[in-house]
């Protein structure tokens, strides 16, 4: 059998009954997949992530009912069943996987796992998705969630969404993109997270306080020696706790 | 202990060693005549316990088998601790476990403490020092960089991390807020093992060429049924920051162990305690190897368990040291044969050592050989919550401090990911890398569900 049709056997399988069978299944798929993810494996690799991505959102044929009418059609594979492709595209998923990930971000049963899938992917077009469902998608939890995959992304287009995301209208975004930026050794955040610092939420506020000490570390660690010692010393002049106060003097200290 | 004489402890010893006057104006500054620093510096209470403002405050976080019956029994029952320490709060987001775990101060302290599910509520309390963290291995890291970060010092149990971004996170996180960190592997606080690798420094058994490290196999569990969450276990925060899967009561509760949302298996399990014995015998511990190769490696295919069941995993240190570590017994081409422990094999000799004071070696009368005058010492510890008691008073780092927990466990980590893509990999253990393969890279890190994150 070649591996094509190994895969799509296998990916049936993922929805048997038996939990024995579809685990054995999901098994073979693993090795499959990790084993085409080697450097040296790029054809193959390129093989399976379409092979599993076409499975991900395959539909039933088309067919005709008694009067002649298009039968709506009906995605393959269950919701449990996609959920495993979506983990064994994660190995393999390269720029080209990125549509039919995307796709399922607005579906709830799947959309977690297809982030995570996202956040695997290296691709500048999964930023873009990401980006994208950050507008369209809903519930602060998974708009958060995509502010944490975009957190651990580098480039001034994940930096760009992730400003506009620190003045979200929801507040849960807001402060989670405020950690985010706390990543990127781009001095002018530092306003954004003076803004949050100011939070009507106590908790949020200390957030902010931790992320600016991040913030300044970041800069220190990247070179830009007098923004990080600008953002400590208005940290110890701040109404920060003293924990962060204190870390702002070690990073201070470190630098000198 | 109030945080504020920590402070002022830790700045006392610092300004000690750069000067009479300024250590003569701190001490001044702390002892200054209160009532607490009178008793500071008098005697023990009754019974030998400490007067409360030299005790540490403790919050537990996780009080299963490990947090309540080991850590809170030690805490509370023995010689030389339990004097010096207050536990004022519980917390599991196993509602049981929690109340049990109260329950247990309530009758050996006579006194009540906080209950708690959330983490957060605990760690925001400023009257608690520090925290033991005894949770499932998915969320050391998220609760110790909030302790940290709040201010507290940790002791968190092995294996330190799920994956080597959270170890450097932990790393970082420690050297920014000063914490005392002790990682639980407590086998450095045991002769036997600080004499296994003296004699080792030492070069007892000349130049090393190999280390083996035998753990147990893991078989492949049973199939079982989902079933709805009993109600005292609240089991969307017990995944917590993992995929969302359904609840089958044997996957929870100590057998997370064998899923890698949860854990590393064995190779984590008791990987991070003897793999952290052969780094101290290398003396890499600010370091690991350059190498890992896992394709000898068996996954379970009937059974619910994801980790490997069977492994020998082989690593290269830079100076060409072996490191393998196996499941199963093992025979040895010198005519040896041992089970679980660890092995060092120089160009002169073996020595071999394993948990109950067992130390065996081609040194004969091995377990009487004394140390020259001129020999390398290791850090002295034969109570691993007493030294972490003790490097709370003297700020200095702990016997099995953050970064080492970190680095003895990335060795885990490494093994895991080569077994599981079945390949061997390249490492940079001073950028902490893999090199020249991608996918092996996205795996020093796992996405988190939201809203967790580090």
């Amino acid at each position: 059998m070649d591996m094509v049709a190994s895969i799509k056997e296998l990916a049936t399988e993922l929805g048997d009954n038996d939990q024995g069978v579809a685990y054995k299944a999901y098994k073979s798929l693993e090795a499959i997949a990790t084993r085409a993810s080697a450097p040296d494996n790029g054809p193959k690799r390129a093989k399976v992530a379409a092979e599993l991505a076409a499975d991900l959102n395959a539909m039933t044929k088309p067919e005709k009912d008694d009067k002649g009418k298009d039968k709506p059609r009906k995605l393959i594979h269950s919701s449990r069943t996609r959920n495993k492709i979506i983990r064994l595209l994660s190995y393999v998923a390269g720029a080209k996987e990125v549509p039919a990930l995307a796709k399922i971000l607005g579906d709830l049963d799947l959309r977690e796992m297809a982030r995570f899938a996202l956040d695997r992917n290296t691709s500048d077009e999964a930023t873009t998705a990401l980006i994208k469902a950050l507008d369209d998608e809903v519930g602060p939890c998974f708009r958060s969630g995509l502010v944490n995959a975009l957190g651990r992304r580098k480039g001034v287009t994940a930096l760009a969404a992730l400003k506009s995301a620190a003045e979200d209208e929801d507040r849960q975004v807001r402060i989670v993109a405020v950690e985010a930026l706390s990543n990127f050794a781009d001095a002018s955040s530092d306003a954004l997270i003076v803004k949050a610092t100011k939070a009507d939420c106590p908790r949020c506020r200390a957030r902010a306080h931790k992320a600016r000490v991040r913030l300044a570390e970041t800069l220190c660690r990247k070179g830009n020696k007098s923004a990080a010692k600008r953002i400590c010393n208005a940290i110890r002049a701040s109404d920060a706790c003293p924990p962060q106060k204190e870390a702002a003097e070690r990073v201070l200290k470190a630098m000198d | 202990m109030k945080k504020q004489e920590r402070i002022g402890r830790r700045s006392f010893l610092k300004c000690s060693a750069s000067g009479l006057a300024a250590a003569s104006a701190l001490t001044g500054a702390i002892t200054g005549g209160s009532p607490r620093s009178a008793k500071a510096a008098g005697a023990p209470e009754a019974g030998g316990r400490r007067p409360p403002s030299e005790r540490v405050v403790i919050g537990v976080i996780g009080t299963g088998n490990l947090g309540r019956r080991h850590h809170m029994g030690i805490l509370l029952g023995h010689d030389g601790i339990k004097e010096r320490v207050d536990i004022a709060a519980v917390c599991d987001v196993d509602r049981n476990r929690a109340s049990e775990a109260a329950r247990d101060c309530m009758t050996r302290t006579g006194r009540r403490v906080a209950v708690y599910k959330d983490f957060r509520k605990l760690i925001d309390r400023k009257d608690i020092d520090a925290v033991f963290v005894v949770t499932p291995d998915h969320w050391h890291a998220l609760i110790g960089i909030a302790a940290m970060e709040a201010g507290k010092d940790v002791y968190c149990e092995k294996p330190l991390t799920l994956t080597i971004e959270e170890g450097r996170a932990m790393v970082a996180a420690a050297r920014r807020y000063g914490t005392v960190f002790q990682t639980g592997s407590q086998q450095r606080s045991d002769g036997t093992f600080r004499k296994a690798c003296e004699l080792v420094r030492n070069g007892k058994i000349g130049k090393i060429k190999r280390i083996d490290t035998v753990l147990h196999t893991v078989g492949a569990g049973q199939w079982k049924p989902a079933q709805t969450p009993p109600a005292h276990l609240d089991w969307d925060f017990w995944l917590g920051p993992a995929p969302y899967r359904d609840y089958i009561p044997s996957h929870v509760h100590y057998q997370f162990r064998w899923f890698y949302e949860f854990s590393g298996g064995v190779m984590t399990d008791w990987g991070a305690h003897h793999n952290d014995i052969a780094q101290w015998g290398l003396g890499t511990d600010h370091t690991g190897p350059v190498q890992v190769d896992g394709r000898k490696a068996t996954f379970h295919e009937n059974g619910p368990y994801s980790v490997a069941g069977n492994f020998d995993v082989h690593y290269k240190y830079a100076d060409g040291v072996e490191l393998v570590c196996h499941t199963d017994q093992q025979k040895y081409d010198d005519g040896t044969e041992f089970g679980n422990g660890i092995k060092f094999t120089g160009q002169d000799g073996w020595i071999f050592v394993c948990r109950g004071g067992r130390l065996e070696s081609s040194i004969p009368d091995v377990k009487n050989v004394k140390p020259g005058p001129d020999d390398v010492r290791l850090y002295k510890s034969d109570n691993h919550h007493k030294n972490w008691l003790d490097c709370i008073e003297t700020r200095k780092r702990c016997i099995c401090d953050v970064e080492i927990g970190h680095r003895s466990v990335s060795i885990c980590h490494l093994g895991n990911i080569s077994m599981r893509l079945g390949r061997p990999l390249k490492w940079d253990p001073e950028t902490e890398q893999f090199i020249g393969d991608e996918v092996a890279s996205q795996m020093l890190s796992k996405p988190m569900r939201a809203p967790w994150h580090i």
